[in-house]
Parts: structure tokens; C-alpha cells; sequence
């Protein structure tokens, strides 16, 4: 995934991924800097600050979500910021400038842990969690596939509101007795336990409009299955996303209130994007399914989903 | 007695080939993935024979890696085969409906 530039600070923020083995027990410490965001000056790669979101995660809680880079008024003053929608399950506003942590609050069904301390920046573990390095076999939320995945989500400054598309399944986990390494052998798949729980196998996941430093949703709009499509939202109050099953929507980015879909032939999981030619404003994206989560899922809902490959511009109407 | 530096050069380029060349005497090139192989290994494990094929289905409802438990019940040998076909494997496992973890 790609990391974020702010040419005001000239840094370079980037988000790394889990800890290898994936099995915890058979790991010691923080694994430092696994999980974090890192900033970096790119010209002379001096490393100018982290924050480590999931200290020796068990989880493949990955932290390579794209590092969000936005303005934002905090207790009556600008604030530079990095946010990040986890996929363990927090969302993080750190400031931009020295990787304080401002605020860290989940935005969705979290059980491994009941916050993060803002002094310590680090997570307040609960039971789950230590149940879980022990080897019990424990149920926690999110899954494997964490509260959000590699879809990016949007800000938009006007109305203040990230729109992030969320997972809503958990998983139950087990880390058994580690086996000895073998030189060549994978050390990640096949060291742990884990399969599925599901709420509703109908709503596997939402569009969430989140308030970011307080993890709350202003409006969320359920989806039988996670739209792996990233959100893109624009000054004029809507914001685009792709489902899985093909549709390319418009939504209303104060309510929710879905406005325009278009099917496509296959399933969405592309960026959408917008541009400009000749004073007219497009917006593109490409269809076609495919994935870890579609095809590896056991979704039966993108069972009969085509295949497929287009992209597709739609142009706004003239004024 | 001095040596010229190109004669140090050539004599430091004649070691790291004579090197490399050992290197690739000593260590086995990369297997090819004989898939059709593992494909069949799989097929009589899940179709033919029933003790087998219970294990590998209960141990993956419960949540362990397909590709594990394959490699777990087969010999030695087919279990090297399979290491070498682990994208083969994993598209063919998903196929009949047992996903291997990314």
C-alpha cells in the first residue's frame, strides 16, 4: 500500500505490516516498528517519528493502511494531522508533526481491547487478548480481515466526516503449541487457527461517515458483503463507492441516503476515481471481482458474481 | 612484490565465479511444480479415501490452513511436492472449497 507525502513537513508517512510468525507465541516483545506508522524524510531517510498501533499483534492486525493527511480543528485550533482507519479496529489521529497521539477510538465492534491510553499510546488489552497468547481458543472482532482492509477511505473537509468502508465479522482464533521452524517452510498460514463468526450473514459490512476523533458514526449503511472498493468524496456533499456484487453508487454524504447506481458487469473492488477535461468533471473506476476476500472468503453471496474486466468514466451533467 | 591492480581485480574475479560456481554445484536448482502429481495426491485423498479425508475436513472446519493439513497427511515426499506447488495447491483447494489462509 502507498505511503502519504506532506510537501509543508517534507515527510513521508507509511504504514508497515504484521510480525512474522504469525503466531505469537513464539515471538517476544513489541516487534518494533511492526504495525506503525513511520515518518520519514525522504530525502535523507532519517527517521523522525512512529507510533507502533498493535504491539505484538497476533492478529495480522497490518497497519499499511494509507496514512491520511488533513487539517483538523481540534479543541479551537488547527491541527495537522495523520489519521488512520486501523484494521484492528481504532481509528488514530496522530499530530503530524511529532507522531503525538490526539485521539484513538474504535469505529466498529472491537473486543481485544477496551481503548488505547493516550499517555502510553498503547492498547488496554482485555481477557480476548491475553486468552489469546496463552493458546485458549478465544473469539474476537474484528477478524482476520480487520474493521477495514486496503480500501481507502476519503475525508472530506466540509462536512468533517472520514467515509470508510467497514468489515463486520469477527473469528474465532486459536495459537497452538508452536512447532519448530523448518528453513524454507512458510512461518505465517499455517502456525494458527481460525475460522469465521458472523452477527448477521446478511450485513458483513457498512459505509461508515466517522467523526475522527471520536470514532462515532454520523450515519452507516449495512452491505451483505464488504465493499473492498476505497470511497472517494467530493465538495459537492457525495461520496462514490463500489460494491462487490457490481453495483457504482452515489451517496449522500450527510445522510447516507443512497442517490444514484449504476450495475456493472462484475464486481468492484477498484479505486474510484474523479478528473477533469475541458471544464467537464468525470469520474472512472474499474469492475471486475476478485481478491483474497472473494475468492477465499466463502462469501455465498459473490457466488455467482461474474468475472469480468471494464472500466467505466460516467460524466456529471451540465449545469 | 606488488601486484597491479587489475591482476588483484581479475584474481578477486576469478575466486567469487570460482564461488558462485560451487554455490550452484552444491545447492539443488529450484524444483518445478508437478502439478498434475499433487492434483491426484489430493483427488484420492479427498474422493477415495474416507479415515483421510474426515481428518483433513474436520481439522479445517476447525479452522486450521488447508494447505497445512494437506501437507500433515501426506508422505514426505508429496508433502515437498505440494510446498513447491503452494499457489497450484491453493487455487485447487479453493476450488473444492477449502481456502487456504492468505
Amino acid at each position: 500500500m502507498t505511503g502519504t507525502y506532506d510537501p509543508d513537513l517534507d515527510l513521508v508517512y507509511w504504514g508497515t505490516g504484521n510480525p512474522s510468525p504469525w503466531n505469537p507465541r513464539t515471538r517476544e516483545g513489541d516487534a518494533l516498528w511492526t504495525n506503525s506508522i513511520i515518518a520519514l524524510r525522504p530525502k535523507t531517510g532519517e527517521h523522525v517519528w512512529a507510533y507502533q498501533m498493535t504491539p505484538a499483534d497476533p492478529f495480522d492486525y497490518d497497519g499499511v493502511h494509507t496514512p491520511m493527511r488533513a487539517t483538523l480543528n481540534i479543541e479551537g485550533q488547527p491541527r495537522k494531522v495523520v489519521m488512520q482507519a486501523n484494521r484492528g479496529g481504532f481509528l488514530y489521529v496522530l499530530d503530524a508533526t511529532n507522531g503525538k497521539l490526539l485521539a484513538a477510538n474504535a469505529y466498529g465492534k472491537v473486543t481485544w481491547a477496551d481503548g488505547i491510553d493516550l499517555k502510553t499510546g498503547r492498547p488496554k488489552w482485555t481477557q480476548v487478548y491475553h486468552d489469546a497468547l496463552a493458546g485458549k481458543n478465544v473469539t474476537v472482532w474484528p477478524s482476520v480481515s480487520g474493521l477495514t482492509n486496503w480500501q481507502h477511505m476519503s475525508f472530506n473537509p466540509g462536512t468533517g466526516l472520514l467515509y470508510i468502508n467497514t468489515l463486520h465479522i469477527g473469528m474465532t482464533y486459536e495459537a497452538p503449541e508452536p512447532q519448530a521452524m523448518t528453513p524454507g517452510k512458510p512461518s505465517g498460514p499455517g502456525s494458527v487457527k481460525r475460522t469465521t463468526v458472523l452477527e448477521d450473514p446478511n450485513v458483513r459490512g457498512y459505509l461508515k461517515a466517522v467523526d475522527p476523533m471520536t470514532g462515532k458514526s454520523k450515519w452507516e449503511a449495512p452491505y451483505r458483503s464488504p465493499n473492498w472498493s476505497s470511497t472517494l468524496s467530493t465538495a459537492s456533499n457525495l461520496v462514490f463507492t463500489g460494491v462487490m456484487t457490481g453495483e457504482f453508487q452515489a451517496l449522500d454524504a450527510d445522510t447516507g441516503k443512497l442517490l444514484w447506481s449504476f450495475q456493472t458487469p462484475s464486481g468492484i473492488l477498484g479505486q474510484p476515481v474523479t478528473w477533469e477535461r475541458n471544464g467537464k468533471q468525470y469520474v472512472t473506476v474499474m469492475s471486475g471481482i476478485g481478491g483474497v476476500y472473494a475468492l477465499r472468503a466463502g462469501d455465498p453471496n459473490l457466488a455467482n458474481v461474474p468475472a469480468g474486466a471494464s472500466i467505466w468514466t460516467f460524466g456529471l451533467f451540465d449545469k | 612484490m606488488t601486484r597491479s591492480r587489475s591482476s588483484v581485480f581479475f584474481g578477486l574475479k576469478s575466486a567469487a565465479i570460482g564461488i558462485m560456481l560451487a554455490a550452484a554445484t552444491v545447492c539443488p536448482v529450484g524444483a518445478a511444480c508437478e502439478f498434475p502429481v499433487v492434483k491426484q495426491a489430493i483427488d484420492i485423498m479427498l474422493d477415495q479415501d474416507a479415515e483421510r479425508a474426515a481428518k483433513f475436513r474436520r481439522e479445517v472446519a476447525a479452522g486450521s490452513d488447508s494447505i497445512a493439513v494437506m501437507e500433515a497427511l501426506v508422505s514426505p515426499e508429496m508433502a515437498k511436492k505440494i510446498d513447491v506447488c503452494r499457489f497450484e495447491t491453493a487455487e485447487y483447494l479453493t476450488k473444492r472449497g477449502f481456502p487456504p489462509f492468505h
